[in-house]
């Protein structure tokens, strides 16, 4: 197989090789006896050691090596029969294998030998087992084969001997080569000098004794044998076995040997050599065995005391040593770092111990004398000092120390621990430190402190418990019980046994709180009551560690409530007993307790009426103990108690126990702080229910007569005489103001009677009411409560058999009175106002008789009515009174008055008091009664004699006026508002010739037949309408016309008219005069023509200027004709002409030649002074083509022109190029009056038929006309560049035509020129 | 159309005149512009080229004679009046303040035209002058303070050396200027140089008969 067979290296076969043929040969040099030819086979040794060190897959090729290398010593050495030869080989083959295989079955691979037991099996299974296969194969085979005559017997012992020592020799010498060679361990140099000094000893004394001449024995080679096996092992071993070897070998060879001698002793001697190598050998590895052993155990010493010496350095503790007699010997390293001394320092000079560098001296004394114990008696060693350190501070240390001891028990050693325990020291101080403070704390309180188990056993009493109960916790300890139930036995009132343990066991239980008040025995056996709390101390899991208690001593609180509670009882015993229900009720009004009879009453328990339904405990109370029909008076009281503080005071009907309800009256009081806040409600309910049935019953009764009364208007009151009131209805009580609480309250009667009444009472009715029992009624008088009095009517009557009381009927006389006194009243202002007037008023009977005469006219007359007769009294008075002239007419119309009842008024002159008569107006009329006859005559007199004066001296006064008017030398008329004539003077009449009466008869206005028959027919048209228009507006009329003189004659007169107004401005009459101006006029007409003359003169010489002003707007077109031709002819010339051109300037030619044909005849019919052609044209259709000439210059010049045309005018007779001139003129005129004019420049054109005349008006808004009469004049201009000609021009046109043209004002401003053109001239041709 | 092609301005009240003296001229290839009125005329833009105007003594919003004052004072075309009634004393206060003719209408083709023709020609000599002068003020203004100082002293005819003493300077700094002062003036000789002067309307302050002696 592949696997098995694995073949090693060729030159480790090569080797191999060699090794196996140098053995064989090495075994020829030794083979001294003669018929052997080999006696030592070191080939067996090689092959051995090979197979050993090999793995048994390569195990054949080595097999097959040995087999070459031995077929090649048989041909050079032993030339044994090649059977023979092959056998021996596989018997030394099979040896080796055999032995390989033990050995390695025995030792396991590798092999090392190093300890006994390898080397021992090595010896026993290699060196003398193995032998024993080849050698019984090799001595048979010599057997066999009969080679120098050998026997099996006596060859077998040399064979196995040989074969063995070859292997004791050389196998270890392979071993070790093959080893070592692969170790490379290197030799010091002192080892290698004394392997060379063994070598040459052992080489000497093996060369000496092996040559057997000069030492008795070769064993003497043993001892520098055994030297190097001990010191180098198996190399030494095995180096000094090969020396010997190679010495016996070179000895015996060189036969200097003692083992070689005679051939016969040869045999012997052979076998002494064989057991010489082989005990040498035996020994040398045995020995080598042993030291390596030795090594080895040495080795694993020192290893672990270093690792225990490294464990020792590290561990973070003080380690040290001591002596058995305790001298420190050693101190860990850490210990020395740390304390800063050494093992030294603590050794005095005379080897005697010396802590002192290292402990506390505090400490010092004490741990010398606890060591030396220790140390003397060998037990182990615990201490606790400061240890120095080395910074000189001190920190505690624990120190513990165990002796070591041998086998025989004596103390080889002590190990000592110091362990620094100053951080646990510390904290353990402070520890107990404030246990301590927390013990005295804990004593100190004030109170029994005492701590539980988590299983409730008392563990701890603070010394104020422990005092007060005579005991410590540990008197708790009694035999057979718990330390809770002993101490619950021991202190704990009898009586509070139970209910502490329950309530213990229940805390303990569920970990709740404890709480409870009971009597706690004190150390002298006297109870104390104590109130008592635990709480569980729980660690983070909730466990409950410790129970802490606190019992307070509460015995004089007890003692106190104690005696607060029987008082209470004693109270509340005392409360409930009383006969009278209480109630006590918190601010809010709650209820806090009820007294026995109070419960009793309504057999309810306050303590078990939390009614969850009701709002609060009162309302409960309320709704089951309240009649229900009371309920919502009280609770509506009740709450405003509540809110108010006030006293609560209420009858009502409260259900009692039996179901019944009864009265009850229920006052409810508070009880305040100093603050006055409201502590508390206290209630007392009386059963009144006997009275209020009484009470209801009388009432009732009462109510029923008092209906009855108070239905009356009369007052009625119950009286005694001692004043009091003891009842009065409401009207009584109305009557005097006061209402029925105050009369409840009680009211004074005497007291309402006024002073001077009471006087009367005390004098006059009680009598009468004593002896009669009544009083008749009588008037009298009370206050009001207000203070007023009331008049009343008072009838009283005493109560049958009771003289003092009585009852009292009252009728209230204020209505009464008061008319009286409004009558009175209105007499009084009647007479005073009669009196008062000033005018005299008297009446008289029907019977003529004087009834009355006012003071007016008492005063006036001197007399009183008493002064006249009572017979013939007015006649008689009227002698006294009227002026002789006057009496007879008086008396006369007084009469007839009286007969026939008319009115009488009549004037007549009364004499005065002063004698003086003046005149006097009298009226009377009769008053009649239902029937129609006559009562009274009632009469005035009025004094008029200062108007009649007044009027006469007027009259006077126009008479003389008259005369005056009628005496001037003025025609003067007077017309009334409508212009009629009433009155003319007497030289108007004279002037017209008829009377103003006249008129009257021809059937027309005295106006208009004045007019009519007066005014010369062409000016009557203008002065009707100017007169009419004057008497419209009220203004004053003027104006020329001619009138007809009486004679025939019109002559020229001014009338002049002027309203005459009354002081308060309204017109009373027109005042007429006319002048006579005839002469005037003449003249005027006269010097007017004289002034037209000399017009038409300057006219004439200003011609040329005329004519340079025509010039100008005939040059303007001319100038246009003239260039237009030229330009004409040069486009005509032109070349080409052009014609376009040409036509359109003459077009323009024929245009402007035409405006210039326009002007000349325009200016032509200027001078003719005379109507033109005249045609019918339309005045309206001119004023709109001036219009549309002007428009283009009125837009330059921002004037706006309105034209308002009135519909269907006639046509007129016209020539209409001056017209329209006229028209352009003005417009023209207008726009530069306005040229100033900042505003909107607006120029009116209107056109209206008047009358006969169309009439036109241009009105501008500019500055007005300065000279309105001379603008028209010729030449006058106010332009700067004006002729002056233009509206004289118009003139002459607008005259030319039979019309007019004038300037006026034009409102607001500017001015209006209105030319009037006659219908009439409509008529011509 | 040349930028330098003359243009007349008409301004009359009468638009049929307008009308017809601007087909006249147009007829004769020459640019018009009518106006009704002085103030139209006056505001209107117009164009920078040799013009006259023809102008119509009575116009309605100013007469043609005050404007003719009015305008006297700018830069204005050469006027040639046209008048409806001309009188002399209107005639001879226009020519005297300087129309070019002052024509009756109807005037004629050929006396309009001479005179529109007279009017541009003289508008064109004006010009040229203006632009001279205007390049001559532009040299003045270029002159330093100190020369503007010099020039008057020097076409008053001062001798240098009263120049300089009159400005406080040495005679040698003086001849610097005066040099400067011809040189920028563009003047060929001292008479040039008065001749400028006089243009520029520099005054003569100083006489040299005064002999620099001014107090």
């Amino acid at each position: 197989m592949p696997v098995w067979f694995r073949r090693p290296q060729l030159l480790h076969l090569g080797l191999f090789f060699a090794a196996y043929v140098a053995g064989c040969g090495f075994a020829q040099a030794l083979a001294i006896v003669p018929e052997i030819t080999v006696s030592v086979w070191p080939p067996g040794g090689v092959f051995i050691a090979t197979l050993i060190l090999t793995s048994p897959r390569t195990w054949p090729w080595w097999v097959l090596t040995g087999g070459l290398a031995e077929m090649f010593a048989q041909l050079v050495w032993f030339h044994d029969p090649p059977a023979a030869g092959f056998l021996i080989y596989v018997g030394n083959a099979l040896g080796a294998v055999v032995g390989a295989t033990l050995v390695n079955g025995a030792n396991g691979r590798p092999i090392r030998l190093e300890t006994m037991r390898e080397v021992l099996a090595f010896l026993v299974l290699g060196a003398c087992v193995s032998p024993l296969v080849s050698a019984t194969v090799g001595s048979a085979t010599l057997a066999w084969f009969g080679i120098e005559a050998q026997t099996f017997a006596a060859v077998w012992p040399l064979f196995w001997i040989g074969d063995a020592t070859g292997i004791l020799l050389i196998a270890p010498l392979t071993l070790v080569a093959i080893r070592y060679g692969r170790d490379n361990t290197q030799l010091t140099a002192s080892e290698r000098l004394e392997a060379g000094i063994i070598a040459l000893i052992f080489l000497a004394i093996a060369a000496l004794a092996l040559s057997g001449d000069y030492l008795p024995t070769p064993y003497l080679t043993m001892p520098p044998l055994l030297w190097a096996a001990a010191r180098f092992e198996f190399r030494g071993a095995a180096g000094a076995l090969a020396l010997l070897a190679l010495v016996t070998v070179a000895l015996t060879i060189s036969g200097g040997s003692q083992f070689v001698g005679d051939p016969e002793s040869q045999r012997a001697r052979q076998i002494d050599l064989h057991v010489f190598l082989a005990i040498s050998a035996l020994t040398a590895l045995i020995v080598a065995a042993i030291s390596r052993q030795h090594q080895l155990a040495l080795l694993k010493v020192r290893q672990s005391e270093r690792q225990l010496r490294e464990l020792i350095d590290t561990v973070p503790a003080f380690i040290w040593c001591m002596t058995p007699e305790g001298v420190p010997s050693y101190l860990s390293p850490l210990a020395r770092k740390v304390t800063g001394v050494g093992p030294w320092n603590l050794v005095a000079k005379d080897g005697s111990r010396s802590l002192a560098a290292l402990v506390h001296q505090d400490d010092l004394a004490a741990m010398e004398v606890e060591l030396s114990n220790s140390v003397d008696a060998g037990r182990p060693f615990l201490w606790k000092y400061r240890q120095r350190q080395a910074d000189g501070s001190h920190r505690w240390v624990e120190c513990r120390a165990e002796p070591l001891r041998d086998e025989n028990g004596a103390i080889v050693q002590w190990y000592g621990v110091a362990v620094d325990i100053e951080d646990v020291t510390r904290a353990q101080e402070a520890l107990s430190d404030r246990e301590r403070e927390l013990s005295q704390l804990v004593d100190l309180v004030p109170s029994h402190v005492w701590r539980l188990g988590p299983d409730g056993e008392p563990v701890f009493f603070n010394k104020r418990m422990a005092d007060f109960i005579g005991m410590d916790v540990s008197g708790t300890d009694r035999p057979g019980m718990t330390r809770l139930a002993a101490m619950i036995d021991a202190v704990v009132h009898p009586d509070d046994t139970a209910p502490f343990a329950e309530a213990m066991r229940r805390s303990l239980a569920t970990g709740d709180p404890f709480a409870m008040r009971y009597r706690l025995r004190r150390h002298d056996g006297v109870h104390h009551w104590m109130s008592s709390r635990a709480e569980p101390l729980r660690d983070k899991e909730g466990r409950i560690l410790q129970w802490y208690g606190v019992c307070h001593d509460i015995q004089d609180q007890v003692e106190a409530e104690e005696v607060v509670r029987q008082s209470e009882q004693r109270l509340r015993e005392l409360v409930d007993v009383v006969p009278v229900a209480i109630a006590c009720l918190a601010p809010d009004g709650e209820p806090t307790f009820f007294n026995g009879r109070m419960t009793e009453l309504i057999g309810l328990d306050l303590m078990k009426l939390d009614d969850p339904e009701a709002k609060s405990r009162a309302e409960a109370v309320i709704a089951a103990a309240v009649h229900p029909e009371d309920v919502p008076g009280l609770t509506e009281a009740f709450n405003h108690s509540l809110a108010t503080g006030e006293p609560l005071s209420r009858k009502y009907r409260l259900r009692q126990t039996n179901g019944h309800y009864r009265w009850v009256d229920n006052r409810i009081e508070p009880l305040r702080d100093p603050d006055g806040n409201v502590l508390q409600w206290y209630g007392v309910c009386v059963d009144i229910d006997d009275q209020m049935r009484l009470y209801n019953d009388v009432e009732e009764r009462e109510a029923k007569i008092r209906r009855l009364v108070d239905s009356d208007v009369i007052g009625i009151v119950i009286w005694d005489l001692d004043g009091r009131l003891i009842d009065a209805n409401d009207a009584f009580l109305r009557m005097v103001q006061y209402d029925r609480k105050e009369l409840d309250a009680g009211i004074d009667w005497l007291a309402m009677t006024p002073p001077e009444w009471r006087e009367v009472h005390a004098r006059e009715e009680a009598a009468e009411l004593a002896q009669t029992g009544k009083m008749q009624p009588r008037e009298k008088e009370y206050f009001r409560k207000d203070g007023t009095r009331v008049p009343v009517l008072i009838g009283a009557a005493c109560f049958e058999g009771q003289s003092r009381q009585g009852v009292a009927y009252i009728l209230d006389l204020t209505e009464l009175k008061r008319a009286e006194a409004a009558l009175r009243d209105r007499e009084r202002e009647l007479t005073r106002l009669v009196d008062t007037v000033p005018v005299q008023l008297w009446c008289v009977s029907p019977g003529a008789e004087p009834a009355y005469i006012n003071k007016t006219m008492m005063d006036y007359i001197g007399l009183r009515l008493e002064d006249f007769g009572a017979e013939d009294g007015l006649p008689s008075a009227i002698q006294t009174v009227v002026h002789p002239d006057d009496r007879a007419a008086l008396l006369e119309g007084l009469t007839r008055s009286f007969e026939t009842g008319e009115p009488f008024e009549l004037k007549f002159r009364n004499r005065r008091w002063d004698g003086e008569y003046r005149w006097t107006q009298g009226h009377a009329d009769p008053l009649r009664d239902e029937s129609g006859r006559i009562i009274r005559w009632y009469g005035a007199n009025v004094d008029i004699h200062d108007h009649v004066i007044a009027q006469e001296a007027l009259l006077e006064r126009e008479r003389f006026l008259w005369q005056l008017v009628e005496t001037l030398p003025a025609m003067i008329d007077c017309a009334s508002l409508d212009g009629e004539p009433v009155y003319r003077s007497q030289q108007l009449r004279h002037f017209l010739g008829y009377q103003l009466e006249e008129l009257d008869e021809t059937g027309k206005s005295r106006l208009a037949g004045t007019i009519e028959a007066g005014v010369h027919p062409d000016d009557r048209a203008g002065v009707k309408e100017e007169y009419a228009r004057c008497l419209r507006t009220g203004e004053p009329y003027a104006r020329r016309h001619r009138l007809r003189r009486f004679d025939g004659e019109y002559r020229w007169v001014e009338t002049r008219a002027a309203p005459m107004r009354n002081a308060e401005g309204a017109i009373v009459q027109w005042n007429v005069i006319c002048l006579d101006i005839d002469g005037e006029v003449q003249a005027q007409e006269e010097l007017s023509l004289a002034q037209e003359r000399l017009a038409r003169a300057s006219q004439a010489a200003s011609l040329a200027e005329l004519s340079a002003s025509i010039a100008h707007e005939v040059n303007q077109p001319l100038a246009a004709v003239v260039a237009n031709s030229h330009a004409c002819q040069r486009w005509l010339t032109a070349d080409p002409p052009n014609l376009e051109r040409a036509q359109k300037t003459v077009a323009h030619i024929l245009r402007d030649a035409n405006a210039a044909a326009d002007v000349v005849s325009r200016v032509r019919g200027l001078f003719r002074r005379s109507a033109g052609e005249k045609e019918s044209a339309s005045l309206a259709n001119i004023v709109l083509e001036a219009r549309s000439l002007m428009s283009e210059e009125a837009g330059r010049r921002r004037v706006r022109i309105d034209v308002d045309i009135e519909n269907g005018l006639p046509l007129l007779a016209l020539d209409r190029l001056p017209i329209q001139q006229v028209l352009v003129n003005l417009i023209r005129n207008g726009m530069d009056a306005m040229d100033g004019v900042l505003g909107e420049r607006v120029l009116d054109v209107r056109v209206r038929r008047i009358a006969g005349v169309v009439r036109a008006e241009v009105s501008d808004c500019g500055e007005g006309i300065a000279f309105p009469d001379r603008i028209f004049e010729p030449f006058f201009t106010t332009k700067g560049n004006g002729m002056g000609m233009g509206l004289a021009i118009c003139r002459s046109i607008v005259e030319a035509h039979g019309g007019r043209l004038w300037a006026e004002r034009n409102e607001p401003r500017g001015a209006r020129f209105v030319f009037t053109l006659p219908v009439e001239s409509q008529v011509a041709s | 159309m040349s930028m330098d092609e003359p243009i007349v301005f008409i301004v009359d009240d009468d638009a049929r005149l307008r009308e017809a003296l601007a087909e006249l001229l147009d007829s004769h290839g020459i640019r018009t512009a009518a106006f009704g009125s002085a103030s139209e005329y006056i505001n209107a833009e117009k164009p920078d080229v040799p013009a006259c105007l023809i102008l119509d003594v009575e116009l309605p919003d100013i007469n043609g004679l005050d404007l003719q004052r009015q305008i006297a004072s700018g830069d204005h075309p050469p006027i040639v009046f046209i008048t409806g009634h001309g009188d002399i004393p209107s005639s001879v206060r226009a020519i005297k303040h300087g129309a070019v003719d002052f024509l009756t209408k109807p005037f004629s083709d050929a006396d309009l035209m001479s005179a529109i023709e007279a009017a541009i020609a003289e508008d064109r000599a004006r010009r040229t002058a203006r632009s001279e002068l205007r390049e001559l003020r532009r040299r003045h203004m270029e002159l330093t303070p100190r020369e503007r100082e010099v020039l008057p002293l020097v076409v008053s005819g001062l001798l240098n050396k009263q120049a300089a003493a009159e400005l406080g300077i040495s005679e040698v700094t003086l001849e610097i200027h005066r040099r400067n002062v011809m040189q920028k003036m563009g003047a060929a000789s001292l008479a040039d140089l008065v001749r400028i002067a006089e243009r520029l309307e520099i005054p003569i302050t100083h006489s040299r008969r005064a002999g620099g002696t001014r107090a």
